[in-house]
């Protein structure tokens, strides 16, 4: 299993890269008037429109450094019949590693407020924070992502 | 008597010629023999020098030697007694010893010269000098005996002729002295005669004295009477008129010339009388004005008096003024002289102070181009620096390029290793060529990283030297600046010096000239001063010639006061 690693601020972080679509370099972002503050922006990717979420505002209440490492992460969600993409904007998306299936660790605290911190990681006696994707769309309020484009689904594709 | 002192004169000549001729002969013959004595002699040490060659012995050589020489000794001898005996010929008073010595002691010496000369003539036969000197030595012993006792002229004839003539002058004498004993006695009878003559002459004279003596006395007594006589009527016509002379001329004397002689008579007294009025009537003219001449006189050197003693006051205090003018101006030579040594100080200081200047200047100006060259310098410094930043800044555009292919590169192979996981089994040898270039993009992406610092660090060290160099130029600037300042100035001070010095040097004459016009006024003053002490003796020397002269004219004027003078005339 292929993660991919990042920080957000000091904090590293990891997700799976099965729904990883892309990773795109950061560019210009057409940002929306009183849009949450953790929304970047639009972001054109071939034609499509995909929105942009600051991964370091969203879980930290910081906006991502804008550096060359900071980049944005496509990553794929399937609605019915049709493919939405969402951008997530990380700092220092520069490494990847390989895992087996059963690295992530699952912790007994279960947080309501944000489900898809629950995971760990450990790599070489460091505790990575793992991130859910399947379980971060639906806290975002402002996107209209379906809530039953669940992560069963999203995981037998 | 005549005759035979003539007789003996004559005799006498002829013994000194004689004596004469003798001497000479004597001389020859002892040169002769003396000269015949070397000869042997010679001969006898050849002989033996010869007899010692041979060593052969010839005693009879030998005795005949000995014999010769013996013979020249025995001559030599002979012929000196001959000499001697001759010279006693001479001196001999008596008939006797001639005899005497003509037999025995001439005849014997004749004999030994005869024996030698005999052994002489047969000994040196060979010898040609030799027979000469024999023969010198004859021709001489042979004069020698024909003087001695041969003729007429030999010496013991004359000397015996000589002997008569003494005899017969002897008793020729003898009757003389008979003479003048009976010529003795007349002259004493003739002085008896005449002393008996004189005493009767003496007692006429006597009478005849008495006789005069008588005639005198009545003589003279007469001779008074008629004189007494005469001297009365003499007096009478002569004295009186005298007196009077003598009385009027003694009134003259004592300085009185009012008295008037009178004139009565025509004759010599009266002319004499008539003169003594006339010298008093000059003399009287002559003392009135030598009276008169004698106050002024006096006044006069009063005066003198009076003006000398005020010049020499007056002389004293010049004296004393010029003596204080000759310090001052000693004293004003002095300062001069110090100030003239002063002014050369300073004009030498001042010299120097222009040389240093001049130095300084110079100095200056190679600082200033010192200051333009580095300012040059740090201008392109500066300018290097200010390409090195734009070199700087095309490498930062570079190493942002070389960032950005580097960070395209990590995500091209992040994109990949995502594709190939989406691959499966298939993709994974892609996967691990995907992270080779993810790692090369890395070490790119560090390297650029690393470079990127440098340029920076770079960056702002060319920036810092930048400004310090700006700093600098100027700072440079600002010392060009103050150096040309400090340079203007310098020359001023210079230009000020230099026009100082030429002033210096006419000062330093004018106080050359001044202190010598000051030395010569020194010595001008000093000659005046002991000018002045001179004068000043000599007027005191005047002043009392002066008084002196006043005291002599007090003296005349007293000394002619005592005559009274007829004013009237």
């Amino acid at each position: 299993m292929l993660m991919l690693l990042f920080y957000l601020g000091d904090i590293l972080c990891t997700i799976k890269c099965e729904k990883v679509r892309e990773i795109a370099p950061l560019v210009n972002l057409k940002t929306v008037r009183h849009a949450p503050d953790y929304f970047a922006g639009y972001f054109n990717y071939r034609g499509l429109i995909v929105p942009v979420i600051d991964l370091r505002q969203f879980i930290y209440g910081h906006p991502c450094h804008k550096r060359l490492s900071t980049r944005i992460i496509l990553a794929n969600y399937q609605k019915k019949d049709s493919l939405s993409i969402i951008g997530f904007m990380a700092e220092r998306v520069t490494e990847t590693v390989m895992k087996p299936q059963d690295a992530v660790l699952t912790m007994s605290l279960n947080i309501r407020k944000a489900p898809y911190l629950g995971n760990l990681v450990i790599e070489e006696k460091e505790m990575i924070q793992y991130i859910d994707l399947q379980k971060l769309p639906p806290k975002l309020d402002c996107l209209s992502i379906p809530e039953d484009g669940d992560s069963n689904a999203a995981e037998v594709d | 008597m005549l005759e035979a002192v003539q007789k003996a004169l004559e005799l006498e000549k002829k013994l000194a010629d004689i004596n004469r001729k003798l001497d000479e002969t004597d001389s020859a013959l002892k040169k002769n023999v003396e000269l015949l004595a070397e000869i042997v002699n010679a001969k006898a040490t050849e002989q033996k020098t010869e007899q010692a060659q041979t060593e052969t012995a010839q005693p009879l050589l030998q005795e005949d030697i000995t014999n010769v020489t013996k013979a020249s000794g025995d001559l030599g001898l002979a012929l000196i007694s001959l000499g001697t005996y001759g010279r006693e010929l001479l001196l001999i008073k008596e008939r006797k010893e001639i005899a005497i010595i003509q037999t025995d002691k001439i005849a014997q010496a004749i004999r030994q010269t005869d024996e030698s000369l005999e052994i002489f003539r047969k000994d040196a036969d060979g010898a040609p000098e030799t027979k000469a000197v024999l023969e010198g030595i004859e021709k001489g012993y042979s004069r020698m005996k024909l003087i001695l006792s041969g003729g007429d002229n030999s010496i013991a004839v004359l000397r015996g002729r000589w002997i008569d003539v003494q005899e017969e002058l002897s008793s020729s004498r003898d009757d003389l002295t008979q003479v003048i004993s009976s010529l003795n006695t007349g002259l004493k009878s003739l002085k008896t005669l005449t002393e008996k003559e004189y005493n009767l002459a003496e007692q006429d004279a006597e009478w005849v004295r008495k006789i005069a003596m008588m005639i005198i006395i009545g003589v003279s007594v007469a001779a008074v009477l008629l004189m007494l006589i005469g001297g009365s009527v003499i007096a009478r016509r002569i004295v009186q008129p005298i007196d009077k002379a003598i009385a009027f001329a003694h009134t003259i004397s004592e300085g009185d010339f009012t008295e008037v002689i009178e004139l009565t008579r025509n004759d010599e007294l009266g002319k004499l009388i008539a003169e003594l009025r006339n010298m008093a009537g000059s003399l009287n003219s002559l003392v009135g004005q030598v009276q008169k001449s004698g106050i002024q006189v006096t006044s006069s050197s009063t005066e003198l008096a009076a003006t000398a003693r005020e010049q020499e006051t007056t002389m004293a205090t010049q004296v004393e003024s010029t003596i204080k003018v000759e310090k001052s101006v000693e004293e004003i030579s002095k300062v001069t002289a110090e100030l003239v040594q002063t002014m050369q100080q300073v004009a030498s200081m001042s010299e120097d102070a222009a040389t240093l200047a001049t130095n300084s200047k110079k100095g200056l100006l190679g600082m200033e181009k010192a200051m333009l060259h580095m300012e040059d310098a740090s201008k392109s410094i500066s300018g290097r620096l200010e390409a090195i930043n734009e070199k700087t800044e095309n490498i930062t555009t570079v190493v942002t390029t070389i960032t950005k292919v580097a960070d395209q590169t990590n995500l091209l192979s992040l994109n990949a290793a995502i594709e190939a996981e989406k691959a499966g089994e298939y993709g994974r040898g892609f996967t691990v060529v995907a992270r080779e270039i993810r790692r090369l993009a890395d070490q790119t992406a560090v390297a650029t990283l690393d470079i990127d610092q440098m340029v920076q660090e770079m960056q702002t060290a060319v920036a810092a030297g930048v400004m310090e160099m700006d700093k600098f130029i100027a700072e440079v600037q600002h010392s060009a600046g103050d150096v040309e300042q400090i340079s203007a100035q310098l020359t001023q001070i210079i230009e000020q010096v230099q026009a100082l010095s030429p002033e210096f040097e006419n000062v330093n004459d004018a106080m050359g000239n001044q202190s010598t016009n000051a030395k010569k006024i020194t010595s001008a003053m000093i000659n005046l001063s002991e000018e002045m002490q001179q004068t000043k003796e000599t007027l005191h020397e005047s002043l009392f010639a002066i008084e002196q002269l006043n005291e002599a004219a007090r003296g005349l004027q007293e000394e002619v006061s005592r005559f009274k003078v007829n004013t009237s005339e």
